[in-house]
């Protein structure tokens, strides 16, 4: 309780609401630019945030994150491009609404589900995940090392259609993740005599490098913006009648999103399908999805939002993220010097708290700040790629330069943005470098640990029983999308 | 014309402006431009929190310009290296901890103590033996005898060849019994790792798990400090125990050798009005640090004897080849 006020404190302060302010406003920018979204935006922004209190840079980030996952409907809506993948479902009813001249209803429809899915994944999050990191104390270093192992599975989800290029990524991510002094033995490794890698190489660094400058590149190769939108300024308040139409809609969505959020690997790109798809089987009138139904909006929408709620949930409370965006807020986390997990709710409990009232409150503004500015936002996807991209690599270099003032950790984002880059183009998804990238040391460091406890009887890892369920699941996980096709086969021909 | 009178003046002025500025040095007093305190640490921990602070008295009690800046990485090699890479004239000092001379004992920071002038440690944070509070063992003896028993305990704490694992080396080396250790990779993993049933007893710094010692939950064996810490009054010192057993990991300030021996002067007399103030004790005993006082030569032979000790811990335990 008494967290709970001083998390309200820190909120409620001037700069703690203009720190809301400033991340729901530069979300709605980078969620509403296609190619840009919440990973790209908290990777570029951390390095601004090291001289602040831990508290206000959290609260920065997370309402950058929410508003992120709502910013992708509104090209979405507007120009058929989903700014996130988040928002891909949102086109499939938005976009037809924007035709047909309702697209003041369409975004006004998807403000309003985003911010009722939102609040209902910030309220989950403050519900469960104390008491998840009171549980979290009885997970030994097996336990640990198994839980990890299983976020890593979340690679097939991540990997964009090719497990392979997923599982190649996932390599590369963990091979990286081994430089740097051995945690057991004290060993430097793959340092190449470097001492700046002592500590393994920079996150923050490979994040810039990978999401933001691999991305900053791409853009340059397509000159000229996403073409201009007209829309009318105005209040996007869509009235009370529409409201109580679409509630058991957005309530259906929120829970989707929570739900799919707190599970590994299933984000809002999968959680605003999931959500569409039941929103048309609950319908009484699914003829009327795919031609500008605002329930086919409203359910992706609260659920994407949802899951920023539950996605913080397992980060917080374990330490393990299980999407690329928590991964990078983790990264935030550790640059703060705060180490996510049970420790984290007792090490620094105003930065817990504040993050939970930040993120209710981030809803609000969000809200608030989407009804009355939201069409400007329809104009400034008319900015040039170009502009854009010269924008990201400053302020990238920049932010790679900020945390240590070591130019070569500037170098090293250049390397990591020339490679994510060259990866890009042979088809490879960014997020399972970065998820291994971020778990690897976890992974390693509480399989050695339980190791040396156990004195190097492997058995440990089955008689844990919380290890032998992840490590099961770990495998279930990896078998399902090799086993799965296999399956639809066989079954296909009584379906028709 | 009027131009050409201003003209004048202003080269007038330059000419004198530079003469002044070129013939003040030798008696112009330290420090005359801003002092940068270059901590080896990222923001947030200890140990930016004590260069925070001295900053923050050095500007109000001394009146002395200086900035913070972090420069984290390579176990303290990056600040060193920046340190060295400045001029020797007291305007860079590195904020920095008695995981230097475990650094330089196993070769991560690639310099000598000699490359070192030290200037004072100012901060001093002890190490304890800790039980959860239902365990068997009531005390450091009966911890002895089950090591030496043979009775297999998981015993750990944080980092791997550190200063808490060289403690209870120390503790230990004369059972005829293998100092076992298990290494965990963040301080505030330990107190957590004894209330999950992980590990059996810690080697810990005892801030580290204040409020579970508070509570009750995780008991205090012993504690590394010369006296009892007023912070944990109940819980006794490893000497007065009878065991051999006092040190704390220091936090202080050092600079590149060569500075000139004014500054060195005027630096000791700012940290002592400093130490001497009510906020500086208050912020000491805030935070439960002993105060080392360790200046000059005198800190510089406690890192070379610390040093000496720490390579044969090191060489001991197979962190490195004889």
């Amino acid at each position: 309780m008494e967290h709970i006020l001083s998390g309200l404190v820190t909120v409620f302060s001037p700069f703690g609401l203009l720190m809301v302010t400033i991340g729901v406003v530069v979300g709605m920018f980078v969620g509403a630019m296609p190619g840009l979204g919440p990973s790209i935006g908290i990777a570029l922004l951390i390095p601004f945030t090291y001289s602040m209190d831990p508290q206000y840079a959290l609260l920065l980030l997370v309402s950058l994150y929410m508003a992120a996952e709502y910013g992708g409907s509104i090209s979405a809506i507007l120009l058929s491009t989903p700014g996130t993948a988040a928002a891909a479902a949102t086109v499939v009813d938005g976009y037809p609404m924007k035709m047909q001249g309702r697209s003041q209803e369409a975004l006004g429809v998807s403000l309003t589900a985003s911010s009722f899915g939102g609040m209902i994944g910030a309220i989950a999050l403050i519900l469960f995940a104390q008491p998840l990191a009171q549980a979290a104390l009885l997970i030994s270093p097996a336990g640990y090392f198994a839980i990890g192992l299983f976020g890593l599975t979340t690679v097939a989800s991540l990997s964009g259609g090719s497990m392979l290029k997923g599982l190649l990524g996932a390599g590369l991510g963990l091979a990286v993740a081994t430089a740097g002094i051995d945690p057991i033995s004290g060993t430097p490794r793959f340092t190449f005599g470097y001492f700046e890698l002592f500590e393994g190489v920079p996150v923050l660094s490979a994040l810039i490098g990978l999401f933001a400058l691999s991305e900053a590149f791409v853009m340059t190769e397509q000159p000229g913006g996403l073409g201009s939108v007209k829309t009318k300024f105005g209040v996007l308040f869509i009235g009370f009648a529409q409201i109580k139409r679409l509630f058991s809609t957005m309530v259906m969505g929120s829970f989707v999103g929570t739900v799919l959020g707190i599970l590994p690997g299933v984000g809002g790109n999968i959680a605003c399908w999931v959500a569409y798809a039941r929103a048309k089987k609950q319908s009484g009138h699914p003829e009327t999805f795919g031609k500008g139904e605002p329930k086919g909006v409203a359910a992706p929408e609260a659920a994407n939002n949802a899951t920023v709620g539950g996605a913080i949930i397992p980060m917080l409370s374990l330490g393990v993220p299980g999407s690329p965006t928590t991964a990078v807020l983790m990264g935030a986390l550790v640059l703060h010097g705060l180490r996510p997990g049970p420790q984290l709710f007792m090490d620094a409990p105003i930065v817990v708290y504040s993050l939970f009232v930040g993120l209710a409150v981030s809803v609000i503004v969000m809200y608030l700040v989407g009804i009355f500015t939201l069409p400007l936002w329809a104009r400034v996807m008319a900015l040039p790629q170009s502009v854009l991209s010269v924008l990201i690599i400053v302020l990238g270099l920049v932010g790679a330069f900020t945390l240590r003032s070591l130019m070569f950790d500037v170098y090293l984002a250049l390397g990591f943005g020339i490679v994510g880059y060259i990866l890009k183009k042979f088809g490879f998804s960014m997020a399972p470098i970065l998820l291994a990238l971020v778990l690897g040391y976890l992974i390693e460091s509480s399989f050695r640990t339980a190791l040396v406890s156990s004195e190097g009887d492997y058995m440990t890892f089955v008689t844990d029983p919380i290890a032998l369920v992840f490590i099961v699941l770990s495998i279930l996980a990896v078998l399902w999308p090799i086993v799965s096709p296999y399956l639809k086969i066989s079954r296909a021909p009584k379906g028709a | 014309m009027k131009i050409r009178i201003i003209a004048l003046l202003t080269a007038v002025m330059c000419f004198t402006g530079t003469f002044l500025a070129t013939a003040t040095p030798s008696q112009a007093a330290y420090p005359e431009k801003t002092i940068s305190l270059v901590v080896w640490s990222g923001a947030g921990g200890a140990l930016d929190v004590y260069g925070r602070k001295l900053s923050e008295m050095l500007t109000k009690e001394v009146g002395w310009a200086n900035k913070v800046e972090n420069r984290p990485g390579g176990s303290g090699a990056v600040g060193l290296s920046y340190m060295q890479a400045q001029p020797a004239d007291g305007y860079t000092w590195v904020i920095c901890t008695g995981t230097l001379s475990f650094g330089i004992a196993q070769g991560l920071i690639p310099f000598k103590t000699s490359d070192i002038e030290f200037i004072r440690a100012m901060q001093g944070e002890p190490t304890s033996l800790a039980v959860p509070k239902d365990s068997p063992i009531k005390s450091v003896q009966d911890f002895l005898d089950a090591l030496k028993s043979g009775q297999k305990l998981r015993v750990g704490g944080h980092s791997s060849g550190g200063f808490h694992q060289y403690m209870l080396f120390q503790l230990t080396k004369d059972l005829g019994v293998r100092t076992p250790w298990i290494p965990h990779d963040a301080s505030g993993k330990i107190p957590l790792a004894l209330l999950g049933g992980h590990l059996d007893v810690a080697m810990m710094t005892p801030s580290s798990g204040f409020s579970q010692v508070k509570s009750g939950d995780v008991r205090l064996l012993a504690i590394s400090t010369e006296e009892r810490s007023p912070a944990y009054p109940d819980v006794p010192t490893f000497k007065e125990l009878g065991f051999d057993l006092v040190d704390f990991i220091w936090r202080g300030v050092v600079v590149k050798p060569g500075t000139p021996p004014a500054a060195l002067e005027a630096i000791q007399a700012a940290l002592d009005k400093v130490e001497a103030t009510q906020e500086w004790k208050e912020f000491m005993t805030s935070l439960d640090q002993s105060n080392p006082g360790y200046k000059g030569e005198e800190f510089r032979k406690y890192v070379n004897d610390q040093l000496t000790e720490q390579t044969k811990f090191l060489e001991s335990e197979g962190y490195l080849k004889k």
